[in-house]
């Protein structure tokens, strides 16, 4: 789907996207597999915390990073 | 004890006093230092080796588990004659042959919110090599009570992240995991993965004991992904939401070391 009015490009995982403009943390994250209550979500080289994911949009061009953190010993 | 290193320990520790960054100056906080690292498995297994060799003088090690055979894939502590046996044993035995000038306290214990500051005692810092987000979260809550830095590390299957946490200088644990995982059974784990994060806990530990402030991780999580081989670092900011610590910080105090 082409970039238009109602949609942005982002980066997720690595891979291109387009997702709807405005879509926040929270959306974004429901498109992904396997949703812990406890997720690391990167987003331009920075810690989102979890608090923040409903209020925070992606913008054009963000570099997101959804991941599963490593609580094994 | 003598403040001064003998001609054994000067041999011994040669090739890191000629570091300019050690010394004879850092060989001797290393002397004076005292550590509590909690669990001994394949993140502990590693760090308290590399600790021990490098002269830390108190070792204070607690873990609840026995020696099993699937521990020796990665545990690297832990031989095959010691299956059966108390993890702290194990290491206390294998820790004091690597160096005795290491003085190793070896608990078999399950740390809890009850015993955490007793064991936790007066170490100038807490190494994570625990399995699990329950003892975390105690030795989180330990580390900001007592304001004793934490080195966070964790492994799951081809990946590992470290970071390090210090009350009133960084976000607090609880901070970025306020909320309990998924119940899982345990992560498949390839050995060098717990070897790698456990090498960089041991780095960040001496760094800190010898007063190396500048790089320890503060305020970044450092991930290793061993599927595409890449280490990156993640920016830190506030959690001012935090239940446990209020993301009350300031990362320009210089609290500690
Ligand atoms: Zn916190």
């Amino acid at each position: 789907m082409p970039e238009d009015n109602s949609s942005i490009e982002v980066i997720i995982n690595g891979f291109k996207e387009t997702v709807p403009k405005g879509a926040s943390i929270s959306e974004l994250i429901l498109n992904y597999d396997e949703v812990d209550a406890a997720m690391i979500v990167e987003r331009n080289g920075r810690f989102v915390y979890p608090r923040d994911y409903p209020t925070t949009q992606a913008q054009p061009g963000d570099v997101l990073e959804f991941i599963h953190p490593d609580f094994g010993g | 004890m003598s403040a001064h290193l003998s001609t054994e320990e000067a041999l011994r520790y040669h090739r890191q006093v000629t570091l300019a960054e050690i010394g004879e100056q850092g060989q001797e906080k290393l002397k004076h230092a005292r550590v509590f690292l909690a669990g001994l498995g394949g993140l502990g297994s590693v760090s308290a080796l590399y600790l021990a060799a490098a002269g830390v003088g108190h070792l204070h090690v607690v873990d609840r588990d026995r020696v099993e055979l699937e521990n020796l894939n990665r545990q690297l502590l832990h031989f095959t004659g010691d299956i059966g046996k108390r993890k702290a044993e194990s290491a206390a035995n294998k820790l004091d042959a690597l160096n005795p000038h290491c003085r190793v306290t070896a608990v078999h214990e399950t740390i809890t919110m009850e015993n955490g500051d007793r064991l936790v005692g007066d170490a100038q810092l807490i190494v994570d090599g625990t399995d699990n987000v329950e003892t975390r979260r105690i030795l989180n809550r330990i580390s900001l009570r007592k304001g004793i830095p934490f080195v966070l590390g964790g492994v799951d299957g081809m990946t590992g992240m470290v970071t390090l946490f210090v009350p009133g200088r960084t976000p607090c644990f609880e901070c970025l995991f306020p909320d309990r995982p998924s119940a899982k059974g345990p992560p498949g784990v390839l050995g060098p993965l717990p070897g790698i994060i456990g090498s960089i806990q041991a780095l960040v530990a001496i760094k800190f004991l010898v007063g190396l402030t500048h790089g320890l991780l503060e305020s970044r999580l450092l991930y290793v992904d061993g599927i595409r081989l890449n280490f990156k670092t993640i920016k830190l900011g506030k959690n001012a939401q935090c239940p446990v610590c209020g993301g009350n910080f300031n990362p320009e105090s210089s609290s500690h070391a």
